[in-house]
């Protein structure tokens, strides 16, 4: 045998073990050591199998719980496929191909390493749906959108409702400073204060106009949509309105560490059933939404926040005491929600990272998901259509925010930094002027009375969620996440006064008149502090 | 790219015809507002004119004029001229050609001028400790002289002053000037503008207010 045959030999018992005549060829004692060694190796192929059903195993329950599924999944959260080959591939690999295998991975971890250094997730390379017109114009982009509406509208005709209330958004512009009143004016000069029955809800747009502009939002112009089932206008009603403040920094309902935080719609319902008001006389449930820049450090940098402050509970009212306002505290708010109530929460935020990547520019067209919806509003329109849901069985219905978002810094925003001098275009507002805006809605809520043909529903939208728009829409909300300990437990007294006292020099130092929203950020709205 | 969900309705609240609202504009601070912009936009216009502008040539006024005699240079003759009636007078040196300030500094520190009047009384004054020099263009104040009424002389000369490095410059014969009167202070400019800035916000700020003014009852028409 010469030097290459026994190269060639070495190769070959590496690649597949030693053949049956090499084996014949051991002595008893030998082949005692031999078999004693190839159970240690298949016990840790078990093992290693093992580890990798786990991870394959965990990976599936991440896909499970993304809210977008699909090519817009793919896209924005990476592949679902289960990570490298099934257990048993692994489990019978031998180990010039376990060598192989492993070289492969590290050869493409490697590529992805140079040819996308910063991991940052990139536009699909080719768009679900071509454009079918050509998108060099205004007019070219809207007959685009139009085409890519209409056939997600006929998409959807199988699961509609049977008997579905027209979906109407009124889109009013207000000033910031006087939003409730001219909300709560319009609703009277509509007529919609007497007919709280065709109203779906009502909340502020969570976008920022004039986003350069960044101060306060008091001389602003801030939107607010009514949704309600009116197509023709109404007659003017003289009946007052009644919006009722629930500040988020009150401690209105009691919470302990760990139990599911204090969702707002859950609150408004419960503070409307206790003063015996159902949703057939109910205008809406309204976070209170403030939208504006805020200093970081001293170098001058702002940030671009959103931040829910409270929340208005809206229902036709006369003058008098407001009788939300003697509801007896702690207010009772049962931790899964109101019972009768069903509390409904949709990722817009998922959606949007999809279809509108650049919140300072209009949604993308041609879509690069063109089964997903473009706007928030239609989403609330494709929900309340499938299940089916009446206006007078609504309490809420809304596109909002929770908690504090720092938008600009959103990891998914497309192009990295925002430079407002050169970026984002001017886009159409309710009074019909344009203006760049930012939009920041993450969250689609709706609240109402729950009946059995809307359980029937919601097994149509989960339906054509499924089969259409390929998303599990009501993962990944946060909705009553649990409540966590304050941030100064578990420091020492002194020290705790020490940063008590550092935070409210902050907030003096605060620029302008930041520091007046920035008294209002609390851990969990309605309930923080918990109680022991 | 307008939302084909949403129907628009504009300020329907207070524009609205049978609106029970209505939006009075703040008259008063939108006045107040319109005064400080204004106010605020003279005070950066003059500081502009002022600063950016070429401004008055003090030549233009000079009395008399000489050469500043060079470090190791002979005397140079005195500038001569007669004064009317008794007052301040000014000694400009011309730098002219020098970028660099800190050499523009030494030219002006070493100039030594010494005036002389009728009645034989001398004043010697130093561009070194006079405060602060007035700069306009290539022209600064070496310093200021009170003369009586009468026939006077004003000589000039570098004397060693600042690093070895200027040493040349201050080797050159350089023209002065002698002009009527203090120099003109150059601070009003900043006043305006710092002053003028302010006004600018607080106006802008004001005009805000005015312009979203205040939700009230309509009046029945």
């Amino acid at each position: 045998m010469g030097l290459r045959d026994r190269i060639k030999s070495t190769v070959s018992t590496l690649s597949s073990g030693p053949s049956p005549e090499a084996l014949a060829r051991l002595t008893p004692e030998q082949r005692a050591k031999y078999d004693a060694k190839m159970a240690q190796v298949a016990a840790v192929q078990g093992d290693a199998a093992q580890a990798k059903a786990e991870v394959d195993a965990e990976h599936r329950e991440r896909v499970a719980r993304r809210p977008l599924h699909g090519p817009a999944g793919e896209w924005v959260y990476g592949s679902s496929a289960v990570v490298g080959l099934a257990p048993e591939q692994i489990a019978t690999m031998t180990p010039a191909e376990m060598g192989a295998w492993t070289a492969s991975q590290s050869k493409a971890q490697l590529k992805d390493l140079v040819t996308n250094s910063f991991g940052r997730t990139k536009p699909p390379a080719a768009p679900m749906a071509p454009a079918t017109v050509a998108s060099t114009t205004v007019r070219d982009r809207l007959e685009q959108a139009a085409v890519e509406r209409a056939a997600r509208d006929a998409a959807r005709q199988p699961y509609l409702a049977e008997h579905r209330p027209p979906v109407v958004f009124s889109r009013l512009a207000t000033r910031g400073k006087t939003q409730i009143e001219e909300v709560a004016t319009y609703l009277a000069s509509s007529g919609l204060v007497a007919r709280p029955d065709l109203v779906y809800g009502l909340y502020r747009v969570p976008d920022r106009i004039s986003p350069a502009l960044g101060g306060s939002e008091n001389g602003r112009v801030v939107e607010w949509d009514v949704v309600h089932a009116a197509p023709v206008p109404l007659a003017p009603s003289s009946m007052p309105v009644m919006a009722t403040f629930f500040d988020g920094q009150e401690r209105v309902v009691h919470r302990r560490v760990g139990q599911p935080s204090v969702v707002d719609e859950d609150l408004g319902v419960a503070a409307l059933a206790a003063t015996g008001v159902g949703p057939e006389r109910t205008l809406g449930i309204a976070r209170h939404l403030i939208v504006r820049r805020y200093s970081q450090g001293e170098d001058g940098s702002t940030d671009l926040l959103s931040h829910v402050t409270g929340m208005y509970v809206f229902r036709p009212g006369g003058p008098g005491v407001d009788a939300m306002q003697q509801i007896p505290r702690p207010i009772d708010v049962p931790h899964g929600g109101p019972a009768g109530v069903h509390v409904e929460a949709l990722n817009w935020g998922a959606v949007a990272r999809a279809v509108h990547p650049q919140p300072h520019h209009a949604y993308t067209i041609p879509s690069p998901f063109p089964y997903l919806p473009s706007t928030p509003q239609e989403l609330i329109r494709m929900y309340l259509e499938v299940v089916g849901v009446r206006p007078a069985d609504c309490y809420a219905t809304s596109v909002t925010q929770d908690g504090v978002s720092a938008l600009e810094s959103q990891e998914w925003l497309a192009g990295g930094l925002i430079e407002w001098s050169t970026a984002g275009e001017s886009l159409p507002c309710a009074d019909g002027k344009d203006r760049r805006r930012f939009a920041s809605g993450r969250l689609v809520m709706l609240a109402y009375r729950d009946r059995p043909d809307y359980e029937v529903g919601r097994q149509r939208w989960e339906a054509y969620q499924t089969d259409v728009l390929q998303a599990s829409l009501e993962n990944g909300t946060d909705v009553r996440a649990p409540v966590e300990a304050p941030l100064l437990d578990g420091i020492p007294g002194g020290l705790r006064q020490l940063v008590k006292a550092a935070q409210k020099v902050d907030r003096i130092f605060a620029t302008d008149a930041a520091h007046e929203d920035l008294k209002r950020l609390v851990q969990h709205r309605y309930c923080s502090p918990p109680v022991e | 790219m307008s939302n084909p969900d949403v129907s628009p309705v504009g300020f329907a609240a207070t524009d609205h015809p049978h609106s029970p609202l209505e939006r009075r504009r703040g008259v008063w601070w939108l006045l107040a507002g319109g005064l400080l912009v204004a106010g605020g936009l003279a005070g950066v216009v003059l500081f502009v004119w002022q600063v950016v502008a070429p401004g008055s040539d003090p030549t233009d006024d000079a009395v008399a004029g000489g050469q500043v005699a060079g470090l190791s240079a002979p005397p140079t003759p005195a500038a001569m001229f007669t004064v009317e009636a008794a007052g301040t007078y000014t000694v400009w040196i011309d730098t002219g050609g020098t970028i660099n300030s800190s050499t523009r500094d030494a030219i002006v520190a070493a100039a030594n001028c010494a005036a002389t009047f009728s009645d034989g009384v001398t004043k010697s004054f130093r561009g070194a400790v006079q405060g602060s020099s007035v700069v306009a263009g290539d022209l600064a104040t070496v310093g200021t002289f009170d003369a009586p009424a009468g026939p006077a002389a004003v000589v000039c000369r570098s004397e060693r002053f600042g690093p070895r490095a200027v040493l040349d410059q201050l080797e050159k014969e350089r023209r002065f000037f002698v002009t009527s009167g203090p120099p003109d202070s150059d601070w009003v400019p900043f006043v305006a503008l710092f002053a003028g800035l302010p006004a600018l916000i607080l106006g802008a700020m004001a005009l805000g207010r005015g312009w979203v003014g205040s939700l009230r009852r309509r009046r029945p028409s």
